[in-house]
């Protein structure tokens, strides 16, 4: 039964994803989350002048937007009276969003809040060489920033001064390793196989190629109509491969360590373009507007962990939002999304959790068990779409939303590990 | 700036310390001030009192009405003026007031924040100095080509001494005002300061000026722009390219306003201030009796009037706050953009998404074009365009405030969309149906809340056409009415209230006219023979380059609907339709119509068409014998319409008929055409073309009654 403070999500949409600098590189964040901002609000039926608060996760920000969350707000024809703040917990930001606007509303500041996830990483400054700062070695690149398919024709840095360059965004200023190297010490440490990787990462475009092709994809996206011209909409997510080969993944370099490294541009995410928006409200306002409450946000947790192993923050946070939700077992739960930044990562993370070593060593309790591949990701991840790093906690939470409701489950987890050794987690219950 | 203080012909006026005689302009009860008789008389007099006052030392002149500074005459005394003496005189106080201004012994300076138009800009120009504010509200301009008439009041000889022939020419021809920053470019306004600042500013001017001092230095103007001016062979040239030009467009017979105000400006130059102010005097007094200028005066008012009032509905309108359009297409794509451009959000659904794009293609090149031409900023267009949003579902639906819908024009179809649609809006919302030609009762007959079904008929293309058509349903309510009355106001269009028939108003005349077309050409007339005889009698186009305009697919669709319910009045206008369209032929969109073109220009008729169509032989008449069965077929149907009722008085026949058909403007419109000949020539012509041609032509009795009593229609109880 749905207390009156309960957080509710009563709608969510998101534009497609692309690969960083492909057919979304000219849609500006503002816009990428004006479209997916409005839809949602198109789509959800609510009021523009009862929303209370618009909260929106990013991390790269926007040329000539620095008050992100305002000009979306602005441009998606919310009222002026509304406030907006972004929010950035680097990869977890999208669902740091999420997690605010159901603070709000069960504090009782709000009863009605939109929830935003926006990367454009083809335009964002952290992720472009010419913002980079003297004094900073240059790191090897943790994700390829070209599209995969072009990369084989070596068209790495083909615009001197734009290419984005992720040492320079992503390196972790208190190691000071390159984001990318942690994928490979955590393979290293939880004994996870280029093989398991690959596999794993073959497995996220499949089921993400499936997703599409059985339609499931077509509730959750919105074309977006490219600007200026206007001559075309992006309206699929555009880095699934569906031919995908176990050989042809098997075949690329390591990127970060050539001799012993088992991370390649195969089985890591690359950076993406696209927004997300999810409608919020309070139970009792979701009862008087006679919106559909798709799901309670019933937990959620962030934690921090070793920044040298940033990669398993999902790891920590899981065991606490469960916790948090009222100590839900995790073999209650329906259906989980782990984030793929990296296929070493999430695989570390589930060994973690149905480690004992590892449970009674870093959280002090049994081991919390596994995850069969059944339940986790079903509909396949960033490692398939993409990884536009504000929006992807958001996207996370409205695929799983709309999963648990395709498949009637009544306990979903989405948890992501943030760079700099965060992690978060959140606990979605359908009644 | 209370209203109470101000005396009712609206001047206040008091002498500060600093000897500055303040003159503010506040008409009581309006927002707006005018350049009433009364007003000038009073200008007058206290310019001549002022004189012997030893502490005036410089004028002011300011207005107490927020975004307006003074909007000119006031259109009632002029279209109170009896004939050429009267408009000498009207003319002749107005000259002789602003001479007395610049004539005064001190400096005078104008603050204008808000529209500056005609009279008003011609008391700008008799000042010393010109300071406006920013911002969007000030406009300064010289609308009176508009009506037909010149500048009366010095405009015609103070603005190209202000700022040369060319601008002075683009002024004064167009009639479009020019805003702050446009006006100080060219030199019209001397200073923008910013609006809370006006007043200081002016009078730190005028203090200046007091002093002795310069209070700015004006820009020179550019040598060669001086060598056009100064050398009389160049500065003719300019003027007779420019009548050339004027003339490809206009007919003088017709519009003689432009080239009187030629010949105004020409003599700004060629001749000193008081034989050009003469001149000046002469000419409005003889352009503002002309029936060209007395029907565009007319016309002025009739709009004004048509804003009032909602057809004798009375209701509160509600307010839009968001509007779904159904259907993307050239309408409904264009009716979207319309609404945004007015910054209401608005949805955009379509089927698919290519007419989405096309829609914000299209949308988008509009808004591209206001910024090129400096209207509009980079960054509100990008506003505009965000209060744009496409989709190929019914998502946002529900929480419209006016559904308007342009689907294909099809009965079923219409209701369909109407059922759809009422599953998911709210209670309150209203459904305006798009329709040109089914009657908005029909399209309603099996909805769940018929009162709130309400006809909106746009014209095409909609950015461009003035004319609304808006349909009361058999059972539509008022507010339904008085809600998309109010909202085709906010979108700057005229609304004329009709009554729910098939075809409505304009398009039933309209059709009727080209029916008659249809069948001259089946008599053997020529193509290009018909439409001239009619772009002579002053139609934008002739009858069959519109249909070519409208898609013969779209038209024959109209005309099957009309000739369902009118029958033989109409004749075979489908049938003849049908052949071409079967032909491969739609029209300037594709294949071809009565013409040939080329990427979207008109060639040569096509010669196979008469013979699609069953053509007689050749047959050749004057082209007054062609034009006389085409205006009369209108004039007849346009007085059965008010005998049906479908239109409530003959007023917004004209008007509909002038703003949607393109009927000329200089003649008034179908009916204030057929007062102006007289109703008994009428109805003797038609009676014979009933008897030579058929009983179409018979004499609405409305005419015969009339025409009998020695009565007009307008004027008619």
């Amino acid at each position: 039964m749905l207390q009156d403070r309960d957080a509710v999500i009563v709608a969510g949409v998101r534009t497609p994803f692309a690969p960083v600098r492909t057919r979304l590189e000219g849609v500006s964040a503002e816009e990428l989350g004006r479209v997916a901002v409005r839809e949602a609000i198109e789509r959800s039926e609510v009021d523009p002048d009862a929303v209370d608060e618009l909260i929106l996760g990013n991390v790269g920000g926007a040329p000539g937007a620095a008050d992100l969350g305002r000009v979306v707000a602005m441009l998606a024809k919310l009222p002026r009276k509304m406030p907006a703040a972004a929010v950035n917990r680097s990869c977890a930001s999208g669902l740091e969003a999420v997690a605010a606007a159901a603070s709000r509303i069960r504090a009782g500041e709000a009863d009605l809040v939109i929830a935003a996830g926006v990367e454009s990483s083809s335009t964002a400054s952290p992720f472009r060489r010419d913002a980079s700062r003297e004094g900073r070695a240059p790191a090897p690149l943790f994700l390829e920033a070209v599209p995969r398919r072009s990369s084989a024709s070596g068209s790495r840095g083909r615009r001197p001064g734009t290419a984005p360059d992720l040492s320079i965004g992503l390196a972790d200023l208190v190691t000071g390793h390159p984001t990318g190297a942690f994928a490979d010490r955590l393979a290293r440490d939880f004994d996870v196989t280029r093989e398991e990787q690959d596999a794993f990462a073959l497995a996220s475009h499949r089921l993400a190629a499936a997703a599409w092709e059985e339609g499931r994809m077509e509730r959750e996206v919105v074309p977006v109509p490219v600007p200026p011209a206007f001559d075309a909409t992006v309206a699929r997510d555009d880095g699934i491969r569906r031919g995908a080969e176990a050989s042809g993944l098997a075949a690329l370099a390591p990127v970060f360590d050539p001799r012993h490294g088992t991370v390649t541009r195969g089985n890591a995410s690359p950076l993406g373009d696209g927004a997300v928006a999810l409608v919020l409200g309070s139970a009792s306002r979701a009862r008087a507007l006679g919106l559909p409450v798709l799901g309670r946000v019933r937990a959620w947790a962030a934690v921090g962990c070793d920044p040298a192993r940033m990669g398993l923050g999902a790891a920590f946070a899981v065991p606490l939002a469960l916790k948090r939700a009222g100590g839900v077992a995790l073999d209650r739960v329906d259906l989980v999304e782990i984030h793929e930044t990296f296929a070493a990562q999430v695989l570390a993370c589930r060994r973690a959790l149905e480690s004992r070593a590892f449970c009674e060593e870093h959280l002090g309790s049994g081991p919390i068990g596994p995850i069969d591949p059944g339940r986790l990701n079903v509909n396949g991840g960033a490692l398939a779409i993409g990884h536009p790093l504000g929006a992807s906690g958001a996207r996370i939470v409205l695929t799983l939303l709309l999963e648990m409701e395709r498949r009637d489950a009544s306990l979903g987890l989405a948890a992501l590990s943030a760079g700099g050794g965060q992690g978060a987690a959140l606990v979605l219950e359908r009644t | 700036m209370n209203g109470a203080a101000a005396p009712p012909d609206g001047i206040r006026h008091e002498t500060g310390p600093d000897g500055i005689l303040r003159i503010v302009f506040d008409r009581p009860g309006a927002k707006v001030n005018l350049l009433t008789r009364e007003v000038l008389e009073r200008l007058g007099r206290l310019i001549e009192e002022s004189r012997g006052d030893e502490r005036v030392k410089a004028l002011l002149f300011l207005s107490g009405k927020t975004g307006s500074f003074l909007a000119g005459v006031d259109i009632d005394e002029m279209a109170a003026v009896k004939d050429a003496w009267d408009a000498v005189q009207a003319s002749r106080l107005g000259q002789t007031v602003l001479q007395k201004i610049a004539d005064a012994p001190w400096p005078s300076a104008c603050a204008i924040g808000g529209a500056c138009l005609g009279g008003g800009t011609e008391l700008a120009l008799a000042c010393t100095y010109r300071i406006a504010a920013d911002g969007p509200a000030v406009r300064i301009g010289l609308p009176e080509i508009q009506l037909g008439i010149v500048p009366g009041f010095g405009g015609t000889q103070r603005l190209p001494r202000l700022v040369g022939l060319v601008h002075a020419l683009d002024l004064i021809l167009t009639g479009r005002p020019v805003d702050a920053r446009r006006a100080e470019r060219i030199g019209l306004v001397d200073r923008i300061v910013p609006a809370p600042k006006l007043e200081h500013e002016a009078r730190e001017t005028l203090r200046a000026a007091v002093a002795g001092r310069r209070p700015f230095v004006r820009r020179r103007r550019p040598l060669a722009v001086l060598a056009v001016e100064g050398i009389p062979l160049l500065r003719s040239r300019v003027i007779s390219n420019t009548r050339r030009r004027t003339a490809a467009r206009i007919a003088p017979a017709d519009y003689p306003a432009p080239f009187r105000a030629l010949e105004a400006v020409e003599a700004a130059f060629s001749q000193p201030l008081p034989q050009g102010l003469d001149l000046e005097a002469r000419i409005l007094g003889e352009l503002l009796p002309t029936r060209t200028s007395r029907n565009l005066v007319w016309l002025f008012r009739s709009r004004a009037e048509l804003k009032r009032g909602a057809g004798g509905f009375q209701a509160t309108p509600r307010k839009i706050r968001k509007v779904f359009v159904l259907g993307a297409g050239v309408m409904g794509a264009g009716i979207a953009h319309l609404v945004a451009d007015r910054e209401i959000p608005v949805r955009m659904r379509d089927l698919g998404w290519e007419p989405l794009l096309r829609g914000l293609r299209s949308a988008r090149r509009s808004w591209s074009a206001e910024v090129r031409r400096g209207g509009l900023s980079p960054q509100d267009a990008r506003t505009r365009m965000a209060f744009l949003s496409p989709g190929v579902g019914l998502d946002g639906l529900g929480r419209a405030d006016l559904v308007v819908e342009t689907v294909v024009e099809d009965l079923a179809v219409k209701q369909e969309a109407l059922a759809e649609a009422e599953e998911r809006i709210g209670e309150r919302a209203i459904f305006a149906t798009g329709t040109s030609t089914l009657p908005v009762t029909e399209i309603a007959a099996r909805a769940l809340r018929p009162e709130r079904v309400v006809g909106l008929h746009f014209f095409h293309p909609p950015h461009r056409m003035p004319l609304v058509e808006v349909v009361a349903g058999q059972r539509t309510s008022p507010e339904a009415v008085v809600t998309v009355h109010a909202f085709a106001l906010e979108l700057g269009k005229t609304p004329v209230v009709v009554r729910d028939s098939p075809g409505f108003l304009v398009n039933r005349i309209v059709m009727l006219y080209v029916g008659e077309a249809m069948r001259l050409l089946a008599e053997g007339f020529r193509v290009d023979a018909v439409d001239s005889a009619m772009r002579a009698f002053g139609m934008p186009v002739g009858p069959f380059e519109l249909l070519d305009a409208m898609g013969l697919d779209s038209a024959r669709q109209a005309a099957q609907i009309l000739e369902a319910a009118f029958g033989k009045r109409i004749g075979a206008l489908s049938a003849a339709l049908g052949a071409l369209v079967e032909s491969g032929r739609l029209g300037v969109k594709g294949g071809g119509g009565f013409y040939r073109y080329r990427d979207g220009r008109r060639g040569r008729t096509d010669p196979r068409v008469p013979g699609l169509i069953g053509a007689a032989r050749r047959a050749e008449l004057p082209g007054e014998t062609l034009q006389e069965r085409m205006v009369l077929s209108m004039v007849n149907e346009a007085a059965i319409c008010l005998e049906d009722g479908v239109a409530r008085e003959p007023r917004d026949v004209d008007v509909a008929m002038l703003l949607g058909a393109g009927f000329p403007a200089s003649r008034g419109g179908p009916l204030r055409w057929a007062d102006a000949i007289g109703l008994p020539t009428v109805v003797d012509r038609l009676s014979r073309l009933a008897d030579a041609h058929g009983e179409r032509f018979r004499p609405a009795g409305l005419l015969r009654d009339s025409g009998k009593d020695g009565k007009a229609l307008y004027g008619l109880p």
